[in-house]
């Protein structure tokens, strides 16, 4: 584990919906240069977790701590001015603005020109440039969020399943992003179901079940995790994907 | 302010809310004829541009754009108030 100080931290969050209680003290930190994961079936709260950390629900209780202090009320507005990112389950794009609107308006605001032209090229868009995101495919449009975060360059990014709804051939451009955006320091905070895509890309792993979070290390960690194994990853179990985590023992060393 | 600043260095965005916020004024005054109220007194001008203001920034965030402009720093508030100009002129002149 990592002896950096987390940037964000949220902390014993409870959320209940109706007579549900989603989430029962359940806590997930970003630390800068790794990437974080949110993983659990449907309806954990994964997705509610990030959602209260960047103020779009209020929670029932728990608290945020954001670049050491603690935030009564989280505002995206104010966290992004201080260099936080927020990409929502479905994309961070409007219907309003074409793709090379989007991107413009974030090197304009974030003095990012020479990043727009770099992100572009990585991330594979020139083709769709001009299209308003009613026209662009899952794929394009994780990509064109990516986009927005490598001009913004935040130091806190939070991507809510960044590899949902997109294609076989797009998804390594995807994970190259988000490790690219490691590369340069950010704190990724990322959730989602695609095992292998997530693993492949995470540092480390928190499990949501229950309303509550369990810290699971490093993803060889994770999948020795007996209980994890049981009720989530199902019968494949540990050995395809340490076989796939480039041979990295759960201590880290190399098999 | 910086939030609002940030809009409007955005034409697009500002322009499409300039335009929603007039759209919303004039529903909004369609439906203030239907139950007799022509010529809104100052408090009723008051309510019609707050009514305004809020559906504005609702709007935008069952679109989702409030998502897209707070990563930009652009706060709910901004939003609101970028709907306003156009009303709250032709609330003063009419």
């Amino acid at each position: 584990m990592t002896a950096s100080r987390p940037i964000l931290e949220a902390d014993g969050l409870g959320k209940s919906f109706g007579r549900e209680a989603v989430l029962k003290s359940a806590s997930f930190t970003a630390t800068l240069g790794r990437i974080t994961t949110l993983m659990g079936r449907n309806g954990a709260g994964k997705t509610t977790m990030l959602r209260i950390a960047v103020g779009r629900l209020r929670p029932d209780y728990g608290r945020v701590v954001y670049r050491g202090a603690y935030v009564p009320r989280p505002s995206l507005a104010k966290m992004a001015r201080a260099g936080l990112m927020y990409i929502a389950q479905r994309s961070a794009l409007t219907p309003l603005l074409s793709l090379r609107a989007h991107l413009e308006a974030f090197a304009r605001v974030y003095d990012g020109q020479e990043r727009l032209a770099e992100a572009v090229e990585e991330l594979r868009l020139a083709e769709c440039m001009d299209r308003r995101p009613g026209a662009l495919s899952g794929g394009e449009k994780q990509r064109g969020s990516l986009a927005l975060a490598a001009i913004r360059c935040p130091e806190c990014l939070l991507m809510d399943e960044p590899f949902a709804g997109v294609a076989p051939l797009d998804r390594p451009t995807i994970a190259r992003g988000l490790q690219r955006l490691k590369e340069r320091g950010t704190a990724v905070v990322i959730t989602g179901h695609d095992v292998d895509d997530l693993f492949a890309v995470s540092d480390e792993v928190i499990w949501v079940t229950a309303g509550t979070t369990h810290w699971l290390g490093h993803p060889g960690q994770a999948a020795l995790h007996d209980q994890f194994r049981r009720e989530y990853l199902g019968p494949r179990g540990a050995g395809g994907y340490l076989r796939r985590d480039h041979g990295r023992r759960s201590d880290g060393g190399s098999i | 302010m910086t939030g609002l600043l940030r809009l409007l260095r955005l034409p697009s965005v500002r322009n499409a809310l300039l335009l929603r916020g007039f759209l919303v004024w004039v529903g909004i005054r369609v439906a203030a004829l239907r139950v007799r109220i022509a010529d809104p007194n100052f408090l009723q001008s008051a309510w019609i541009l707050g009514a305004v203001a809020l559906i504005v920034f609702l709007d935008a965030r069952r679109r989702e754009e409030d998502v897209f402009l707070a990563n930009l720093g652009v706060p709910g508030g901004a939003i609101a108030i970028a709907g306003l100009p156009i009303p709250l002129l032709l609330e003063t002149v009419l």
